[in-house]
């Protein structure tokens, strides 16, 4: 059948009307066979000519369109939509740019006429292999994998999961009589935590500015109500292995790793503890108090259920112990445990493992691990909590009261080259508390620029300032040295050097980016800024999306930021994702993908191992590849490398594209 | 004679950027055509030749920068046009013909100052002699 071509110049309003002879074009092409309409139109993107478009469609009985005009990352979708409307597989349309690619930087008439003339014949001339793609469309998936059970990922799981949704469905049977059913939709959360318990990093503080409250307290409600909710499953020692799949249609794999304590019948008794005979440091009182080799983080973790860690146990390493086992009065020990690999089909992945404090050794000058009462923040606020090692006592090693204390603010700022944005504000709540315990002891800051950009953070500070804390401004070349029974804290001011003595010296390393991140970003294949940290999509933008579509970092991951802010991004992440992946709708898929022609296939796996998105897979019994759709984005690779052609990229074929390439060149 | 060259631009990466490129006038009587491709991942080595074949001076493939592909396509892209160029040497193609260019969202004016500079060279090196 002859093709009947429609092709359209639009010359938006003077910006290509005046730069390129339009009616020359028009004319022209009108003679080209198989051109049976070619019309220009002042602006073909205004609702008038979008309703010119569709009737010259209709009229004209076109089965393909060209549309000259201005860049199809504009109205191309438009314009689409049009050509649906009147009746017109979408993709049996083209369009080219003759604004920005030619209007806008060719200044000769003539020349900028030509330019357009050509493209345009291009495509003309890539009409004729232009094929009818159909759509696709899946089931939403509405579920969600967030990954970090920090105050970020809680907010985002608990917004996920507020409320179900009401889905009401009428269905006409033959005789025409309606039948309307309702069912109720809830979105699934996995709630993947790397460490045996949620809460993240600050649940383990007693008192968090700006509101002073105790962090456990101020928590406990929501990591109760995350454990307890059905449509959250709240994955514990446990961490993501693999990630397949695009926005709408993720498959993850989860490994949970082995517990050793059943946590259905575990009751949390904690009489496994007492008799386990290993004791090494508690990491999560930065090493402070010791632990068994069964254990909770810390006291009040939640879930309330313990895990044997299998380095240390003496029975899991072929030991002759059941210590633990004995002790259990409901048989929840279970040394056969093994790790599970669990897999889940989601929608989104909001990301939110967090961050971590530097270890301050990488700044030899403060004597960390060096002299016994030089603590990072992070161990005094394990010793100001009450269910930390010295029950909220500030105390030295030797179990004394110090009686002076050296806090010294942007420790390792210079080496990283960022301010981490917390530490002038924890550093003043955390000398305000121990001026409340302690209210005698002398208290020196040393800091080179203070951070106090929130609106509750002058009056925080301005409270430490009149607790008597004395605020020192240095140039940031503190050391730390040791007399035998002091530590003496050196600094430079404008003019001299000076020094203090000091029981305790408390520093605020960098806040740096969690230990997996690396491994996450590699999963997924996103991008980390230049200091480690997940990159977002648009700083300013979007602050919280990852470059790729469905994929959110939240919280510290993304930057060091206090706990307002985590919270206020987990929950936008969420907002995202409900007003994108509404349950009980469609998801549309991108069109545009590759298709492999098992006839010609040779099997040579070339494009497995390329394919960006893993969406090609070998069909074992016929010995070719195969392309999944649902995970094609139709990128090309695999058709550029295929030593075959037995691949071919929808809409962007050899011969679509070779017959552009003819009439550009020419 | 005008050089004559065909760019592919990722549908993805470079091609956005030319959104921008109101009042960014170039030499006239250059003829560098653009032609869209979803990815430069698509760019085979048959669509560079085809250009050839139709007498284009050379080809230019604006790509995502280094990191910036999502899908890291342009490595890909990048390993293959090393090749052809190799290959192309030996019938007398210069490497040069071919150049992959990293170009950013919204990087419009790098784009342009590419497609100028490669233009310049291509009117230095004149025509490909015909190889048929
Ligand atoms: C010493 C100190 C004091 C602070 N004081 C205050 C304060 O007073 N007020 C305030 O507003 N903010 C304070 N902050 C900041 C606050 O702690 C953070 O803003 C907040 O914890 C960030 O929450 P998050 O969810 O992003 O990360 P986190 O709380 O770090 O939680 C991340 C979670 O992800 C888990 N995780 C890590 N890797 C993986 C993985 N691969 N897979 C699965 N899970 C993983 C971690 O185990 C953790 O549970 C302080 C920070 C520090 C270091």
């Amino acid at each position: 059948m002859q093709e009947r071509i429609g092709v359209f110049v639009c010359k938006c309003g003077p910006n290509i009307g005046d730069k390129i002879d339009v009616d020359t074009i028009v004319n022209e092409v009108k003679n080209i066979d198989g051109v049976v309409t070619a019309k220009s139109h002042n602006l073909l993107c205004s609702n008038d000519g979008l309703e010119f478009l569709k009737e010259e469609i209709i009229k004209g009985n076109l089965s393909r369109v060209v549309v000259a005009a201005c860049t199809p990352k504009m109205y191309e979708q438009k314009f689409m939509n049009t050509c649906e409307e009147a009746g017109l597989n979408p993709f049996l349309f083209h369009m080219t740019n003759i604004r920005e690619q030619v209007a806008w930087v060719t200044p000769d008439k003539i020349l900028a006429t030509e330019k357009a003339r050509k493209l345009c014949l291009a495509a003309i001339n890539r009409m004729s292999f232009q094929e009818p793609i159909e759509k696709k469309e899946i089931d939403v998936q509405p579920d969600v994998l967030v990954v970090g059970g920090g105050v970020a990922g809680l907010e985002a799981t608990l917004t996920l999961t507020a409320k179900g949704r009401k889905i009401i469905l009428v269905e006409k049977d033959d005789s025409g009589k309606t039948e309307t059913t309702e069912s109720a939709q809830f979105r699934r959360v996995y709630l993947v935590e790397k460490s045996p318990c949620i809460g993240g990093v600050s649940a383990r503080f007693e008192e968090v500015y700006q509101t002073m409250e105790c962090a456990p307290c101020m928590l406990s409600p929501e990591l109760q109500e995350v454990l307890q909710k059905e449509n959250v499953e709240t994955l514990t020692y446990s961490e993501v292995e693999e990630i397949v799949g695009s926005f709408g249609n993720f498959t993850v794999k989860i490994r949970r790793k082995a517990r050793y304590v059943s946590e259905e019948a575990c009751i949390g008794c904690n009489a496994c503890f007492e008799p386990c005979p290993i004791e090494i440091p508690n990491q999560y009182d930065g090493g402070l108090s010791k632990r068994k080799a069964i254990y909770l983080p810390y006291a009040g973790a939640l879930p309330n259920v313990p895990v044997i860690d299998r380095l240390n146990c003496l029975h899991l390493n072929g030991k002759e112990c059941n210590a633990c086992e004995q002790a259990c009065a409901f048989g929840a020990i279970n040394f056969e445990d093994e790790d599970r690999l669990i897999e889940k089909n989601v929608g989104a992945i909001i990301l939110a493992v967090g961050s971590k404090l530097s270890d301050p050794t990488q700044f030899p000058q403060f004597g960390y691990g060096k002299y016994d009462n030089v603590l990072s923040a992070i161990q005094l606020e394990r010793l100001n909590a009450s269910n930390g090692p010295t029950g909220g006592k500030i105390l030295l090693r030797n179990g004394q009261e110090p009686k002076s204390i050296a806090f010294i603010y942007c420790v390792g700022r210079k080496e990283k080259g960022y301010c981490s944005g917390i530490c002038c504000m924890y550093m003043s709540a955390l000398a305000h508390h121990v001026k409340e315990k302690l209210p005698d002891v002398k208290i020196y800051s040393f800091y080179t620029d203070l951070c106090l950009p929130k609106k509750e953070h002058q009056k925080i500070f301005e409270k430490v300032l009149a607790k008597g804390v004395e605020f020192i401004r240095s140039d940031g070349s503190e050391y730390v040295d040791y007399d035998g029974k002091k530590l003496i804290v050196k600094y430079k001011t404008e003019s001299s050097v000076k020094s203090v003595l000091a029981d305790m010296v408390i520093l605020a390393p960098p806040v740096e980016p969690a230990k997996d991140i690396e491994k996450l970003a590699k999963l997924l294949d996103i991008p980390l800024d230049e200091h480690g940290f997940f990159s977002e999509e648009h700083i300013l933008m979007k602050p919280f999306g990852a470059p790729l579509e469905g994929v959110f970092v939240v919280g510290t991951c993304q930057g060091p930021k206090d706990i307002g802010d985590s919270v206020a991004q987990g929950s936008a992440s969420a907002g995202k994702i409900l007003s994108r992946l509404m349950l009980g709708e469609k998801l549309e898929l991108e069109p545009i993908v590759a298709e492999i022609d098992e006839e010609i296939c040779c099997g040579c796996n070339t494009c497995i191992g390329l394919c960006p998105f893993s969406a090609i897979h070998r069909d074992v019994e016929k010995k070719v590849s195969v392309i999944d759709d649902t995970l094609c984005r139709g990128c090309g690779t695999c058709v550029a490398a295929c030593p075959t052609g037995a691949t071919k990229a929808k809409n962007f074929t050899m011969e679509q594209i070779s017959a552009e390439i003819m009439e550009v060149a020419k | 004679m005008n050089p004559k060259s065909v760019i592919f631009c990722c549908s993805w990466s470079s091609y956005p950027g030319l959104q921008l490129s109101e009042s960014l006038y170039e030499d006239p009587g250059k003829q560098n055509n653009i032609i869209i491709s979803m990815c430069s991942g698509r760019v085979s080595a048959e669509l560079i030749l085809e250009a050839f074949n139709n007498d284009a001076w050379g080809v230019m493939v604006a790509s995502c920068p280094n990191e910036k592909c999502e899908h890291d396509a342009n490595y890909k892209t990048r390993r293959r046009i090393i090749l052809l160029q190799k290959m192309l040497e030996q019938f007398g193609i210069k490497p040069e013909r071919i150049k992959l260019e990293w170009i950013d969202k919204g990087e419009a004016a790098k784009l342009k100052l590419a497609i100028d500079d490669f233009s310049n060279e291509l009117r230095k090196m004149g025509p490909v002699l015909s190889i048929n």
